[in-house]
């Protein structure tokens, strides 16, 4: 853990951050501009700055997306996506209406129902297009 | 569960702990009755440099003034942009983040070197950030001179509705 010495007086704090702390692909995406990628911090590059992150959607989870970014739910929302598991996080900058995602490198794919187990131990918010029948 | 399922709750949850102790700051919420906001906004500024993966150095004033209207969000947004722009951008993977006492209340000062060859690709940052301007009509700017990218943001939103108080026909009639 890092260690904060800020002084009374004015001065300069420093961060020396030589590598990641954890290797995520991350993405900002702007829900005002539709929904392309503003900004990227990503090792395997699923997505250019400027793409657009519905692309990588089908119908259904475009429509899990909006009702998600519509709702009050405050929990990150496991999204699966062309690129891979996503987790999407719409509210911790929601006054901007950009919103980000993270890429957990999870090998193999997951099925509807896997998704649902690992949102309700984890508790994430899964859209119900996962829910077991 | 099965052992892959494991696996993926495991790395599911260390992401969602490295992205929420950026995200999810409770701290800055208090930050109108915060003790000691210096601290706060340095700590918020550190941790976002962190999670993008850039060096920074970061500039407090001895005293600060946030102002009525300082929006968290917009403030942490704006780093976690231009942190993770720095990133990708930069040669020395390095920025440089300086906060001060302006009319209106807190404004941070970010600058970094950007690759010549990529400084079109800063351009997305400018323009978020310019939106964040126009919506909200707070105070921004962004100057490229060379290739270092300085971007000058006031993330307090003023409610200038009442700016038609000043004209005379109110004036009297409060008179």
């Amino acid at each position: 853990m890092r260690t904060l010495d800020i002084e009374k007086t004015a001065g300069m704090v420093e961060n020396d951050v030589t590598r990641l702390e954890f290797c995520d692909d991350v993405y900002v995406v702007d829900s005002s501009r539709e929904f392309s990628v503003v900004c990227a911090r990503s090792a395997s590059a699923r997505f250019s700055v400027g793409d657009d992150f519905r692309e990588s959607l089908t119908p259904e989870e475009t429509e899990a997306l909006r009702r998600y970014l519509l709702s009050f739910e405050s929990r990150p929302m496991l999204l699966r996506t062309d690129e891979g598991l996503a987790l999407v996080y719409a509210d911790a900058f929601p006054s901007t209406l950009n919103f980000l995602i993270c890429y957990p490198d999870i090998v193999g794919e997951l099925e509807s129902s896997d998704i649902f187990a690992l949102g309700s131990e984890l508790g994430i918010f899964v859209p119900p297009i996962y829910a077991s029948p | 569960m099965r052992r892959a399922d494991k696996k993926a709750a495991a790395r599911i949850r260390q992401s969602m702990v490295a992205a929420e102790a950026v995200f999810k700051r409770d701290e800055l919420s208090m930050t109108l009755g915060g003790q000691n906001i210096l601290e706060i906004l340095t700590r918020a500024a550190l941790d976002a440099a962190s999670f993008s993966g850039c060096g920074v150095s970061v500039g407090v004033p001895a005293d600060i003034t946030l102002g009525d209207g300082f929006d968290r969000h917009l403030f942490g947004m704006f780093l976690l942009l231009f942190f993770m722009s720095a990133r990708e951008n930069s040669p020395e993977r390095r920025a440089k983040v300086v906060m001060s006492d302006g009319f209106e209340g807190l404004v941070v000062r970010a600058e970094c070197e950007v690759f010549e060859d990529r400084a079109y690709r800063i351009m997305p940052l400018i323009n978020t950030v310019s939106s964040f301007s126009e919506r909200y009509n707070i105070r921004c700017s962004c100057a490229l001179n060379g290739n270092r990218l300085t971007v000058e943001f006031c993330p307090v939103r003023k409610d200038w509705s009442l700016l038609d108080m000043k004209t005379s026909f109110v004036f009297d009639w409060k008179s």
